[in-house]
């Protein structure tokens, strides 16, 4: 019997939850629930970001080509994503996790590592708490979620993996070995394609296999750092703490040019082009800026930086370039030669809003913004941009190319 | 010159010419203050040349004549004179202001230099109730612009036709319309008086129970019990606000003014910098939110008669507040659309009165 206020031997959750994007939809629009729905592009080359249990049942999984996923299950509903409501659901959830311990890291929009060390006294056994959670989520979201109890990280994870859909795995400190032996070892953190091409040359195919074999072997094969990586989760050890992660304080994009410009509409064009950047990136996040910042450097590598606060909330390229060309132009300078320009976003804590006026139509690059994410879901990064950035081929004279990084 | 005053009197009429034209004067002379006396009458007038004030009272004149002292001082040194009566004496260079055991000389500002009044020019004028005056100056101004760069909406519309006089401002987030009965000279008549000047008339009206309403071709002229302001109008279009109001709105909230003024007022406190007020209207009322990542949610429920599709609308809370403000009576009715086009609040049944506020977008 341990004493009992010692910490808990699984003391780690992974919250994954199941089918989230998909699950978010079917609950916004109950006509999709018990069917067959991928969140994703559609298109051509469009790609599922998640596919609910029913599509799953198909073969449909996430990051398939969506042609394909289309081939497997005929009946399949295609949904464009909505991040904006993902982020918010997100956010509701990890509330929940958060009622439990402080000791929250989340890694995505759909899952979390928690550590629940201190908060058997108030809430139970781990494994109690990982059932409190999924009740919590499911009655309070109406959403499902699996979670995997384990003495580590690593080891969680592996386990909600396991529990899913709608379960609890619980890998007990002792057990650990039986619980990974059977597993492939392209399960492991860390294993990807090539290293389990290298492990199997081997003959290791089994995490079992990869514990019987020699540390000499696999250091010669792999190379020192991932050999002991591999020799210690093989083991179930992993060290890592559970992180709290601040949100993101500002998002910025900055660009480096071959050759130093000065013509004013190349650099207004560079501003505009690092503004959608910035802000393609908000939208992706949910959150709008309060702050713009721009950033110069001149040839002679001296480097200034001038801010200024929106009256609202933004989350479009059109409104940050119009401020970062506002501050841009502002400066005392005579076709200055620029060797680097930088676009800031801070003040994140609010969402766009936009302060409607009497007689005049909404800002129309709210809708123009969400089209061309919707686009480039579906049809990649570059299928569509700005005609102002877009008609930046180099030209004769200073042509605004990229520096390599 | 000389004459002699209760304290009170002085001293409210004067700080109401000071008030009333403000401080952007820019000629020396203009900081001064006129003061005339003859037959039992004494005035105090003041300028910057846009807006004029003066102020009329009835004192103890010895002997008639004009001087300019300096507005700011003689305001000051009058609010700090002991009760009873004050007694000034001025000539060309100097005045002497005495109250108590106290005595103030102050060097006069030439009068010759000081503008003359001109009388208002082929004016449409017209009596009004005075309390009635108030109130609407006091619905619309609020909704008046204060940014420079576009003077019209500084301005309030002042429309008559069809024995109606109307006032409308707009700052083009909300526009606020007040209707009263117009009994003077029926011909239509479209002016925009700068609200300023318009808000500081109302407050002379104040304790009158008339007010008289001049409209000329460059200048308006708002008279009440021996106050007069006339002030220049704003050129320009101001915008037709008739083509904006909605004709009807599918869903109309009735709720309780008091209750909905105070949940605006509660809930705005977590809707700072411009963060706006959600309405979530639906079947039995209305659900008040607001909120910021950083600092946390307010949630009210507001019991209330809905009728219409459940909406969603945020608005800027200052606007939202002031309109509700504006509202007389007990109940409001606000009627929307959607989320993104206007927002009309009225008293139950009262025509009189509109306040149309732009949502703010929220998705």
């Amino acid at each position: 019997m341990p004493p009992p206020n010692a910490p808990p031997p699984e003391p780690f959750l992974h919250v994954d939850m199941d089918a989230f994007y998909a699950s978010v939809e079917a609950k916004h629009d109950p006509s999709l629930k018990g069917v067959p729905v991928a969140v994703g592009g559609s298109g051509p080359r469009g790609v599922v970001m998640s596919a609910s249990y029913e599509a799953r049942k198909f073969g449909v999984r996430s990051a398939m080509p969506s042609a394909r996923a289309r081939r497997l299950c005929p009946n399949l509903t295609f949904v464009s994503p909505n991040f904006s409501r993902y982020k918010a659901e997100s956010e509701k959830v990890i509330e929940i996790f958060f009622s439990f311990t402080p000791l929250v890291e989340q890694i995505s929009l759909d899952e979390a590592f928690l550590d629940v060390s201190g908060a058997s006294r108030l809430f139970g056994e781990p494994a109690t708490i990982a059932q409190r959670i999924r009740e919590r989520v499911r009655d309070e979201r109406e959403l499902v979620c699996s979670v995997g109890v384990a003495p580590n990280k690593f080891l969680a994870k592996l386990a909600s993996a396991k529990a899913k859909p709608d379960g609890v795995c619980h890998v007990k400190a002792g057990e650990t070995a039986a619980f990974l032996d059977p597993l492939p070892v392209q399960d492991l953190w860390g294993v990807g394609e090539q290293t389990a091409t290298a492990l199997e040359r081997l003959g290791v195919r089994t995490v079992a296999e990869l514990r019987a074999l020699p540390d000499g072997v696999l250091q010669r094969a792999l190379g020192p750092g991932l050999a002991g990586h591999l020799h210690d989760i093989a083991r179930g050890r992993d060290e890592r703490a559970v992180v709290v992660h601040e949100p993101a304080k500002q998002v910025s994009a900055e660009e480096t040019f071959d050759t130093d410009l000065d013509a004013p509409e190349h650099l207004h064009r560079e501003l505009l082009r690092l503004a959608e950047r910035v802000a393609t990136r908000l939208r992706k996040d949910g959150v709008a800026a309060r702050t713009v910042t721009v950033k110069v450097r001149f040839a002679n590598f001296k480097t200034i930086t001038r801010s200024r606060t929106m009256a609202e909330p933004s989350d479009t390229g059109a409104r940050l370039y119009a401020t970062a060309r506002d501050l841009f132009n502002a400066l005392p300078l005579d076709r200055p030669r620029v060797r680097l320009l930088g676009v800031a976003a801070t003040g994140l804590g609010l969402s766009a809003t936009e302060q409607l006026r009497i007689g005049t139509r909404p800002d129309p690059w709210r809708d123009a913004s969400a089209a061309m994410d919707k686009v480039r879901t579906r049809f990649g990064a570059d299928a569509v941009d700005l005609a102002a950035i877009a008609d930046s081929e180099p030209r004769a004279d200073t042509p605004p190319r990229r520096r390599k990084k | 010159m000389k004459i002699r005053i209760e304290r009170d009197q002085i001293a409210d009429a004067v700080a109401w010419v000071l008030r009333s034209v403000g401080s952007k004067a820019t000629l020396p002379v203009l900081g001064g203050i006129l003061v005339e006396a003859s037959d039992g009458k004494i005035s105090f007038s003041g300028t910057d040349l846009e807006i004029a004030g003066r102020a009329e009272i009835e004192g103890a004149v010895e002997q008639s004549g004009r001087a300019v002292l300096p507005g700011r001082l003689l305001n000051d040194i009058l609010r700090s004179l002991p009760e009873g009566s004050v007694t000034i004496e001025a000539d060309a260079a100097q005045g002497k202001i005495t109250g108590g055991a106290a005595e103030f000389t102050l060097r006069a500002l030439p009068h010759e230099d000081f503008p003359a009044f001109q009388g208002l020019d082929a004016a449409v004028a017209g009596v009004l109730d005075a309390k009635q005056f108030l109130q609407a100056v006091g619905q619309v101004v609020r909704a008046a612009s204060h940014d420079e760069a576009r003077p019209i909406l500084t301005g309030v519309l002042i429309e008559i036709a069809d024995g109606k006089i109307t006032l409308a401002a707009t700052d083009s987030y909300r526009l606020s319309v007040r209707e009263l009965p117009w009994s003077g000279p029926s011909e239509p008549i479209r002016r925009v008086v700068p609200a300023r000047a318009l808000a500081e008339a109302a407050r002379a009206a104040d304790a009158e129970s008339e007010v008289k309403l001049s409209l000329g071709e460059s200048q308006a002229g708002v008279e009440a019990g021996g106050r007069r302001l006339t002030t220049r109008l704003i050129e320009g279009e101001f915008p037709n606000w008739r083509q904006l109001v909605p004709e009807d709105q599918p869903n109309k909230l009735t709720i309780d003014r008091e209750t909905f003024a105070e949940s605006v007022r509660r809930v705005g406190i977590l809707a700072q910098q411009g963060v706006p007020v959600r309405l979530e209207l639906g079947e039995g009322g209305v659900k008040l939110t607001a909120g910021t990542q950083d600092l946390g949610d307010a949630v009210e429920h507001v019991a209330a008669s809905y009728a219409g599709q459940p909406n969603l609308v945020a608005f800027n809370p200052t606007y939202l507040s002031e309109g509700i403000a504006a509202i007389e009576g007990a109940e409001v009715v606000l009627g929307v659309r959607d989320g993104l086009k206007p927002a009309v609040m009225r008293a139950p049944g009262d025509e009189s009165f509109l306040y149309l506020l732009m949502p703010v977008r929220v998705s």
